[in-house]
């Protein structure tokens, strides 16, 4: 009960934002490092990905770990996302009527842009999982492995295929600039929300979301970017693969 | 100095209102802006019309009452000044100034420039005050309060009330406001008894006028007048925080500065 | 002639207070509800009566013109507010307060009022601290002081340069606490137009809702004054663009005493007008005369610029004349003597202007010690003027600031009309012919919340038996003539504005009413206000309608106010033949331009009653001196 009725007012609302926020935040920080395996080498990556189906296989079974996470996040982007349209609904109410030309002073072009930035990442994510995790559209094609009975994608192999297409590269690295803006208004607020920040440390924690947001951007950036450049190396097999599938 | 006018006319709140144009000759540099607009008063009511209504009184930035929104901007050019204290050699001469009043659904124009504000009034009576009935009192250096934290104290306690931190937000949140009040009276130690509460029916009271949520955009903070950080919003949000979700209404809060 | 006894308890001046509020008559607080009280005003007064009143029970409705309680003009009082409780150790006390006052205002306030000032003043700092005011601090965590003019004690509790504004909140947070609690109601954006008197007592006021145009009546108990002075007279003023006198001068006409109209305080460091279209003077708050020197070049038409006139050519006229008082003088004196520098020819620029130096202060200090006392006076000054203080000096010249006159009131503080009751600048009793610094707060906080709220009993006791309702038919006629004013005023259709009649009042008033004042000079006026009373009466142009927002309108009513009020003072003037604090008669002073008395003759409170068909008449109520003899203020 008090936790709805703490639901109804605005900050509450932004707490919710700001919490989920923060686990999303932290996924990423996770997803990143992962992502980073691919430059340890073809073998490296894939074997994370089993890894990742295989944390406690006795207990939660294959893929358990996963799927529990993947609901915590899907938990996450939901309430996130509703929560903020109820909340831009309340602003919109608040301010039925615009100035002829609102001067703007002092919000960073990171905020003003939350809400777009956002419905990009959100359209990003959805085809994301469609064309890496299901392989339900394939700009390139998707390769799928067994293990253990279970059928998983082949990262380094997808992964190479895929950013190899110039256009499907810039396309990542263009919305890692949108998650990067996203985050740097969102790391810094949520310590502001949640009345973390003060006057001393507001210009650390400033410091703090630019890095941080600037250093998902390179990092998530970096493996399009690599296989794009061909920095990264094709898989041994590639050549065969090529000519299996024409 | 010649300058051209568009001020907002509205005759009532139902009205639908619009921008209507002046031309005005000698302006002079050390003119205020309301002085400005008095002359131009001057000048309608010499023509026979209806002067534009605006409000203002203490004309020294003091007192909250002048509310226009220059240019796109509360209380118009300037830093920390309100628009009683903004002066014509802000402008050259020809400019084009546009003048509308502060804006937000909590605030209905009542006419041309001036708004009704008594939801912030309503605001405070859900909470912003400290219960002391008039009479005989402790002795107030008996509670002692570091330099530092009646410092901060003073530092929310500056707020006028005029509106500028909603008619700045693109979200009309009075935040800044509210936030200001839960801060001044939550850091001093005479405020400590009723601090959850407080935290918890203002805050109720700003949501139920409309108005609308922070997203820390910090326009409000640079349009105040008195230069209010935004720092208190965040302490109010914790101490919404923990009287909501915590229920500290048997502990006194402690007594902390930022 | 009016009938006026003050009621001042009998017994030792330390006594009277505490023995009088033994013998006040109470109501219980089952029957408090059954009470109406209005209040006119939200500034310190009215904020702190209104909620102390509501706290204990009556029912209270308070007006304000503005759209929130909260912008009284009360807010912009900057520097501080007074009470002897003597944490400096440097002697201070109840008598010294006591002392001070009296001999401040010149020996023409009431000497059982001062002293009862005095005495609850340091319950104030209580109260006010106990409601969350955030008075400055000292590292200790101790309450700090600062020191103000014509005092030699530091006593002045401050919270920055805005201790009106905190002050105000205080009350004003405390008046809305009481408003949730329903035991008070608001009616902001609303004008008192006249007060209802019935069978010889106040029982009500009609007002006029200045969004809507509407005439309204409220039926009431009591009617508290607390509508502030009336110093926009003068046109030019440091008073706030709406105040008015229109509550006070409309209740004076229906049979409230004025008393000593003519004591208007003229401030010493405000920023000097610095054009025709300028209708409001900023005040510079004298604390800052704690720190800075007030100095004029020695030689009429020096323009060198101020930090290149070496010390030798400039003339510190406070310091030279006052060695012990310095330029802490108190106002009156302040003012007068940059009045007489500036008629010797030796203003800044050959203008109406001195300076305000703090290079020595910044010197010694240090620029962090100034910036921090001073810091936002010194912006609001650059803002205005684009100099900053800390490079070169301030320029000030002294303008109307405030007004020790007002309807008169008994010990009670209600006025000769039974249930009408005046508190704060509104009323005559406690600053004689000149306030100290830091002491309006001071009164209006002690009237608000410790003494109204006990006195008022006494009246209330015995009558809400016979309540009256607004369905009495002196509340339909009262309304009907208010209404038949207000269509007067729009049906004038001159060539004149308000503003611009208003404007020249002002200019009369202050050269002929202002920091001196002659015989011939206010005879002069006299018939040059009957001329601008004729010239409002056919001359004025209101324009727009009545049923709506029409701040036209609501300017013409108040300056008709003034018109009256500016004749009064003058008579009033005339009439005091002596000089005394701020009314200064050039024909009564000494060789070095100080004030000579005339106790005899004017050692009291001259107290007007209003005529409908003719002249004002005058009352006296004489003063007595036993706690404080008379003598001679000197701050030499």
């Amino acid at each position: 009960m008090r936790v709805m009725s703490f639901y109804r007012t605005a900050i509450g609302k932004k707490v919710v934002v700001a919490v989920t926020g923060v686990v999303l935040f932290l996924f990423l920080i996770l997803h990143m490092a992962g992502n980073l395996k691919v430059f340890a080498g073809p073998g490296v990556i894939d074997e994370y990905a089993l890894h990742l189906r295989t944390i406690m296989e006795p207990i939660f079974g294959w893929a358990g770990v996963l799927w529990i996470t993947r609901a915590v996040l899907l938990v996450c982007v939901v309430a996130h996302i509703v929560t903020v349209f109820l909340l831009i609904k309340q602003n919109k109410r608040a301010r039925p009527q615009r100035y002829r030309r609102h001067h703007l002073q002092a919000s960073t072009i990171a905020a003003r842009l939350m809400q777009a930035s956002g419905a990009v990442i959100l359209i990003f994510v959805v085809l994301h999982i469609l064309q890496f995790t299901t392989g339900d559209i394939q700009p390139a094609p998707v390769l799928f492995v067994e293990e253990d009975g279970h059928e998983m994608a082949e990262v380094y192999r997808n992964l190479h295929a895929a950013f190899s297409m110039w256009w499907v590269a810039a396309i990542y690295i263009f919305v890692m600039a949108c998650i990067c803006i996203h985050l740097y208004h969102g790391g810094w607020s949520f310590l502001q929300t949640l009345g973390l920040d003060n006057q001393d440390r507001n210009r650390g924690f400033r410091i703090w979301a630019w890095l941080l947001s600037f250093g998902l951007f390179v990092g998530f950036s970096s493996v399009p970017f690599c296989f794009w450049t061909g920095i990264l190396p094709a898989p041994a097999d590639h050549a065969a693969d090529v000519s299996e599938t024409h | 100095m010649r300058m051209i006018l568009h001020i907002w006319r509205q005759s009532g709140p139902e009205d639908k209102g619009g921008f209507q144009r002046h031309e005005l000759d000698g302006v002079e540099e050390d003119m205020s802006f309301l002085e400005m607009l008095d002359t131009l008063n001057e000048r309608i009511i010499a023509a026979g019309d209806d002067p534009v209504t605006f409000d203002s009184d203490c004309r020294e930035g003091i007192c909250g009452a002048c509310s226009c929104v220059i240019n796109g901007r509360p209380h118009g050019p300037g830093h920390k000044s309100t628009t009683c204290q903004v002066r014509m050699r802000a402008f050259k001469d020809g400019d084009e100034i546009w003048i509308e009043p502060f804006r937000s659904g909590a605030f209905p124009i009542v006419k041309d420039l001036m708004v009704d504000r008594t939801a912030f009034d309503r605001i405070i009576e859900a909470g912003g005050y400290i219960s002391a009935h008039s009479g005989p009192k402790p002795e107030p250096n008996a509670s002692l309060v570091p330099h530092p934290v009646a410092e901060e104290a003073m530092d929310a306690a500056e707020c006028i009330g005029c509106g500028a931190c909603v008619a700045s937000c693109p979200n009309g949140a009075a935040m800044l406001f509210t936030g200001a009040k839960v801060s001044h009276l939550g850091l001093l130690p005479q405020g400590q008894p009723e601090r959850w509460k407080r935290a918890r029916t203002m805050v109720a009271q700003m949501d139920a006028e409309g108005f609308g949520a922070c997203t820390n955009y910090a326009e409000c903070q640079d349009a105040c007048p008195k230069g209010i950080s935004i720092r208190f919003i965040g302490r109010m949000n914790r101490d919404f925080m923990k009287a909501s979700l915590c229920e500290p209404d048997t502990r006194q809060g402690q007594l902390k500065a930022h | 002639m009016l009938e006026l006894d003050a009621g001042i308890p009998d017994g030792d001046i330390r006594d009277k207070w505490r023995n009088h509020l033994e013998h006040v008559k109470l109501v219980g607080p089952r029957n408090r509800p059954k009470y109406d009280i209005v209040v006119v005003g939200t500034g310190l007064a009215g904020a702190a009566a209104a909620a102390s009143l509501a706290a204990q029970g009556y029912r209270v409705h308070v007006m304000c013109f503005q759209d929130s309680s909260r912008r009284a003009h009360s807010i912009a009082a900057q520097g501080g507010i007074n009470a002897p409780k003597n944490y400096r150790n440097d002697g201070d006390g109840v008598y010294r307060l006591f002392y001070d006052t009296q001999k401040g205002g010149d020996f023409r306030s009431r000497e059982a009022n001062v002293w009862r000032l005095a005495e609850v003043a340091t319950g104030i700092i209580d109260q006010c601290t106990a409601q969350g005011v955030p008075f400055a601090r000292e590292y200790g965590g101790q309450l700090a002081n600062r020191s103000f003019g014509g005092v030699l004690v530091e006593r002045t509790f401050y919270c920055r340069g805005q201790t009106g504004q905190q002050l105000l909140l205080g009350g004003y947070q405390a008046l809305h606490q009481q408003v949730a609690a329903g035991n008070a109601v608001m009616y902001p954006r609303t004008e008192v137009q006249d007060i209802v008197n019935i069978d010889g007592r106040c029982r009500g006021v009609v007002y006029r809702c200045l969004q809507t145009g509407e005439i309204r009546s409220l039926a009431a108990d009591a009617v508290v004054l607390a509508s502030g002075g009336y110093g926009n007279v003068f046109f030019h003023s440091t008073n706030a663009f709406n105040s008015n006198a229109t509550a006070a001068w409309r209740a004076h006409k229906r049979g409230a005493g004025f008393a000593n109209p003519c004591y208007v305080q003229i401030h010493p460091t405000c920023i000097p007008v610095s054009g025709h279209f300028q209708c409001k003077l900023t005040l510079m708050s004298e604390s800052l005369r704690n720190d800075g020197r007030v100095w004029v070049p020695r030689n009429p038409g020096d323009t060198r610029p101020p930090h290149q006139i070496p010390e030798g050519d400039r003339y510190y006229y406070l310091e030279e004349r006052y060695p012990s008082f310095g330029n802490l003088v108190p106002r009156d004196v302040a003012a007068r003597n940059a009045k007489y520098v500036c008629d010797d020819g030796l203003g800044v620029d050959g203008k109406q202007q001195v300076y305000l130096d703090f290079t020595d202060a910044i010197e010694q200090r240090g620029h962090q010690v100034i910036a921090e006392r001073y810091g936002n006076l010194f912006d609001m000054y650059e803002e205005i003027t684009t100099d900053s203080p800390f490079k070169t000096p301030m320029r000030i010249f002294p303008a109307v600031h405030y007004c020790m006159g007002g309807l008169w009131v008994d010990y009670n503080l209600m006025t000769n009309i039974p249930g009408l009751y005046a508190i704060g600048e509104s009323n005559f009793s406690d600053h004689g012919a000149n306030r100290l610094g830091a002491s309006s707060l001071m009164q209006c906080l002690a009237d608000g919340y410790f003494i109204l709220p006990q006195t008022i009993n006494d009246s209330l006791h015995d009558i809400y038996q016979d309540k009256v309702g607004t369905d009495h038919p002196a509340f339909a006629q009262h309304e009907k003539q208010a209404r038949e004013h207000i269509d007067w005023l729009m049906a004038r259709t001159g060539s004149r504005t308000p503003m611009a009649i208003h404007k020249e009042l002002g200019e009369v008033m202050w050269d002929k009413c202002g920091m001196a004042r002659t015989a011939d000079g206010l005879k002069e006026a006299l018939v040059r206000i009957d001329e601008l009373k004729d010239a409002y009466e056919h001359d004025m142009v209101v324009p727009g309608r009545a049923d709506t927002t029409n701040q036209a309108l609501e300017r013409a009513g108040r300056l008709g106010d003034f018109l009256e009020l500016g004749h009064l003072m003058c008579r009033d003037a005339l009439e005091r033949d002596e000089s005394c604090g701020c009314h200064f008669r050039e024909e009564h002073q000494t060789e070095d331009g100080e004030v000579v008395r005339n106790d005899d003759e004017f050692g009291n409170v001259g107290v007007w009653e209003w005529k409908d068909d003719g002249p004002h008449e005058k009352t006296t109520e004489d003063l007595t001196f036993d706690a404080l003899p008379l003598m001679t203020r000197s701050y030499k």
